[in-house]
């Protein structure tokens, strides 16, 4: 067990480099002179350019560089800084925790309601439940997040006034509708893939056997049906947070929310290597993470899954 | 004009109870210097301080005067610093800042500004002429990388201090405490309006031991100081600096800018009654704002001009017959109707409508009139295959589509390709002479002068002479018109200067912008007044209630 947590934790190191250098060559190769476009149509004199691109090393060849940035980020954990001079540190440092508050509310509202109508939907198959979930998540998957989100926005943020329309200024309740938004999506996928195998366990001879021997149907579905079908839903919300670092771009512009997906989006357009890089190798090793623990969990599902 | 401020005096009943409860609870001492200030427009105006403003901004790029470019930052460092000089925004004269009074020599090469003793920063630190040639040097410094530098191209010793021969700008000098001299390269009687630029206001020593700090929570001279620091992408808040020694108008006693990275966010905001005031209504609202606002709305217009310019360094441009037939060719009017919901002035020129040198009729080709344009072109031999350049993801597609079929239609023209291109990419193509069509581009009034709407633009060999236009007579003119002392005889020249322009086409004048505001009922609608750059002069905002 301790072997294969070296071994994954070794792996994080050409992951990281190889996902880095990518992105980095990106935002290299963009067309344009981010430092030109800075002062928009009226050009900066050409020694404040220089200055800057000086001051950022944008004169080197692309592998130089990096280097120097990737040298500075793991000897001395600089970050680097915006082109406004801001440390990309403190920017991560005061969006991740707002993305994160926003991530945790959409993980736990997908894992309650995912989880909750899935169960409904596979115990109750074809009743009136089902039809309702089965209804609801096509619709909701259908749906880009884009507009859910808008739909939210309006309906109860505007109309019916419940939650705010945007900005984290009002506290938690803030990120509610913006967690939902996030979430949707990932809840339809949640309940109709939990039904699936929920209704495949139920059929399966173990259940059989279990209800054979006289346990109560609670426990059946509990112990011996739902635990088996969770395997695939773990490893989807594991890999899905990780993803939702994508949507809270869409999410996080339209509600406002000063996190780090609306920081990246802004970041790629001004074509600021430095502060794309810094946020993508914080999403790499969140990434790689996140998917060490999801192997971990199988095994509290699964006893038979071994790491050695 | 007169209209307009008796609105205002009428409102001023119900903003006093809302602002004598919040004097009440505020109880300093500094009650009476705020009242003095107002005094000078009529006994009923101190009472309209107070309340809180929310309005919407967008995050600043830079939040240091030298450094500012963009309309986020300017916006807010407006409210932080004053400059030697202001502008009054009704009538767009210059008016006294920290500079009381100023003269120049005869040609407009020396000027010597009086500034008045009684000024500091918010932190406490005198402003002295010193103040001033410390921040002039240090802006230009090319090692602090400050944008506006080049604004300060007409002071003598620019040149030295950029190319890195000398550390100080030879024409900045404090002759005493309170006594500046700026000596210039060129005659230049614009420097008093342009030194109210954002780009000249004065900063502490604090900015330049740290600026990356100092731009955390600037620390300025102007009406408002900040509380607290930005919160990045969140909202900067500013309250009323009551030993402010300049003339208040009034308005709120606290200013939060709360920051959207979508202005459609904001206008949800405002209809749900959680922003006061948002002051750039996206045009995807355009067709809403009347239903939803019916009272609360207001519309103004801008200096921000839009334009296609010509690539004259490419042979089927360089006779002013096509590129007139192009311009009238289009009707202008007819693309702000359907695309713009009538949200745009047709332009007849680069300086703006609210400027003293504007005229109306001036321009002949800026008339739509296909006829004409078809005989012209088809005389002039134009070409039969045009190429049009656009940044993308600014919402230019609809308008630039709408002009070629325009030019299709009634031009003997058989193709248009278009090519847009991000931002960045765009101005490479144009410094390395690689467009051959008309191509877009846009300007905006830093500082309300004709002068600042030509010359940057225009004059040979200048860095934002895209079009590579290049008249000595131009050259001449404005050069003349700079020089002269008079403000008529500048007027004049001014305009003779346009009218070249205009004759000779280097660009296609398209429109000026227009900024529609929607606010809540807690913002009085008289009190709302939008300036040549686009901004809301907050200061003079009445809230009614908070």
């Amino acid at each position: 067990m301790t072997q294969y947590i070296i071994r994954r934790l070794l792996q994080f190191i050409p992951v990281t480099i190889f996902a880095t250098l990518i992105v980095y060559w990106l935002v290299f190769s963009m067309p344009g002179d981010p430092i030109r476009a800075l002062s928009g149509d009226r050009p900066m004199p050409e020694a404040q350019v220089e200055a800057i691109r000086e001051q950022y090393n944008l004169n080197d060849p692309f592998l130089v560089q990096y280097a120097k940035y990737m040298w500075g980020v793991f000897t001395q954990g600089d970050f680097g800084t915006t082109f406004q001079g801001r440390p990309v540190l403190d920017i991560i440092q005061q969006t991740l925790p707002t993305t994160l508050t926003l991530a945790a509310f959409a993980f736990v509202f997908q894992g309650i309601i995912g989880i909750i109508a899935g169960i409904l939907s596979g115990v109750y198959k074809d009743r009136f439940i089902d039809r309702l979930v089965q209804v609801s998540t096509v619709v909701v998957v259908a749906l880009p997040t884009l507009a859910i989100a808008f739909l939210l926005q309006l309906v109860f943020g505007l109309n019916l006034g419940l939650f705010p329309i945007a900005g984290i200024q009002q506290g938690l309740v803030s990120y509610i509708l913006p967690a939902i938004a996030l979430g949707a999506v990932s809840t339809a996928m949640i309940a109709r893939m939990l039904r699936s195998e929920l209704i495949e366990a139920l059929q399966s001879d173990y259940v059989r056997t279990a209800t054979a021997k006289g346990l109560k149907r609670g426990r059946v579905i509990g112990r011996h049906g739902l635990r088996n079908s969770l395997i695939p839903v773990v490893t989807f919300m594991g890999a899905d947070l990780a993803t939702m670092m994508g949507g809270t771009i869409v999410v996080e512009s339209i509600f406002n929310i000063p996190g780090l997906g609306g920081q990246i989006f802004r970041s790629i357009q001004a074509q600021e290597g430095t502060v794309v890089v810094g946020i993508v190798t914080l999403l790499v090793l969140f990434y790689v993470t996140l998917n060490l623990l999801v192997d971990l969990l199988y095994a509290v599902l699964d006893p038979r899954i071994r790491y050695d | 004009m007169n209209n307009r401020t008796s609105i205002r005096t009428a409102s001023l009943a119900v903003a006093a109870s809302a602002a004598l409860v919040l004097s009440a609870c505020g109880g300093n001492g500094d009650d009476d210097e705020n009242g003095n200030g107002n005094g000078d427009n009529g006994n009923g105006e101190a009472a309209e301080t107070g309340g809180t403003l929310s309005i919407a901004n967008t995050e600043p790029q830079n939040f240091m005067p030298g450094n500012s470019s963009e309309v986020g930052g300017s916006k807010m460092l407006e409210q932080l610093f004053t400059g030697l000089t202001g502008v009054d925004y009704e009538t767009y004269e210059v008016v006294p800042g920290v500079a009381e009074s100023w003269e120049a020599n005869d040609d407009a090469t020396v000027w010597t500004f009086e500034l008045r003793d009684d000024w500091t920063f918010h932190n406490g630190d005198e402003i002295t002429a010193q103040t001033f040639v410390d921040t002039f040097n240090w802006v230009v410094d090319p090692e602090n990388g400050q944008q506006n530098a080049d604004f300060y191209d007409v002071f003598l010793g620019y040149e030295d201090v950029v190319e890195g021969n000398a550390d100080e700008l030879e024409g900045v000098t404090a002759v005493d405490d309170y006594t500046l001299e700026i000596e210039l390269n060129e005659p230049f009687s614009p420097l008093p309006m342009m030194l109210s630029y954002t780009g000249f206001y004065p900063v502490p020593q604090e900015a330049f031991d740290d600026p990356d700090a100092f731009e955390q929570s600037p620390i300025g001279n102007g009406e408002y100081q900040m509380d607290g620091e930005w919160e990045h992408d969140v909202q900067v808040a500013m309250d009323r600096w009551e030993d402010w020694p300049g003339e208040s108008q009034g308005g709120p006693d606290r200013i939060e800018w709360r920051l959207y990275a979508d202005m459609e966010t904001a206008y949800l905001d405002v209809q749900a009654g959680e922003l006061d005031l948002l002051d750039t209504v996206p045009a995807p609202q355009y067709g809403d704002y009347e239903a939803s606002f019916p009272e609360n709305h207001a519309i103004f217009e801008t200096s921000s001009f839009e334009y296609l310019g010509f690539p004259l360094y490419q042979e089927e441009f360089e006779d002013p017959d096509i590129r007139q037939a192009l311009s009238m060719a289009i009707d202008r009017e007819q693309i702000i109707e359907s695309i713009y919901h009538g949200l745009r002035t047709p332009a007849t020129g680069p300086i703006p409508p609210m400027l003293a040198e504007y005229r109306e009729d001036k321009c002949d080709a800026c008339e739509y009139d296909p006829d004409t344009a078809a005989e012209l072109y088809e005389a002039a031999g134009g070409p039969s295959e045009l190429t049009i350049y656009f940044n993308s993801g600014a919402g230019h597609e609809e308008w630039v589509e709408s002009i070629s079929n325009m030019w299709q239609e009634h031009l003997p023209i058989d193709d248009i390709e278009f090519q847009s291109l991000e931002f960045a990419q765009y101005l490479d193509l144009h410094d390395d002479e690689q467009i051959d069509g008309p191509f877009r581009l846009g300007w905006s009034t830093s500082y309300p002068n004709a002068q600042y709407t030509m010359e940057p633009i225009y004059t040979t060999g200048v860095s934002s002479n895209y079009t590579h236009f290049n008249n000595e007579e131009f050259d001449d003119l404005i050069a003349q018109a700079n020089a002269e002392t008079d403000e008529d005889a500048a007027t004049e020249l001014y305009q003779q200067a346009e009218d070249l322009l205009l004759e000779e086409m280097p660009i296609i004048p398209l429109w000026y912008g227009q900024s529609v505001m929607v606010h809540t009922d807690a913002i009085d609608n008289d009190s709302l007044l939008m300036d040549y750059r686009g901004f809301t002069r907050v200061e003079q905002v009445t809230v009614l209630e908070d």
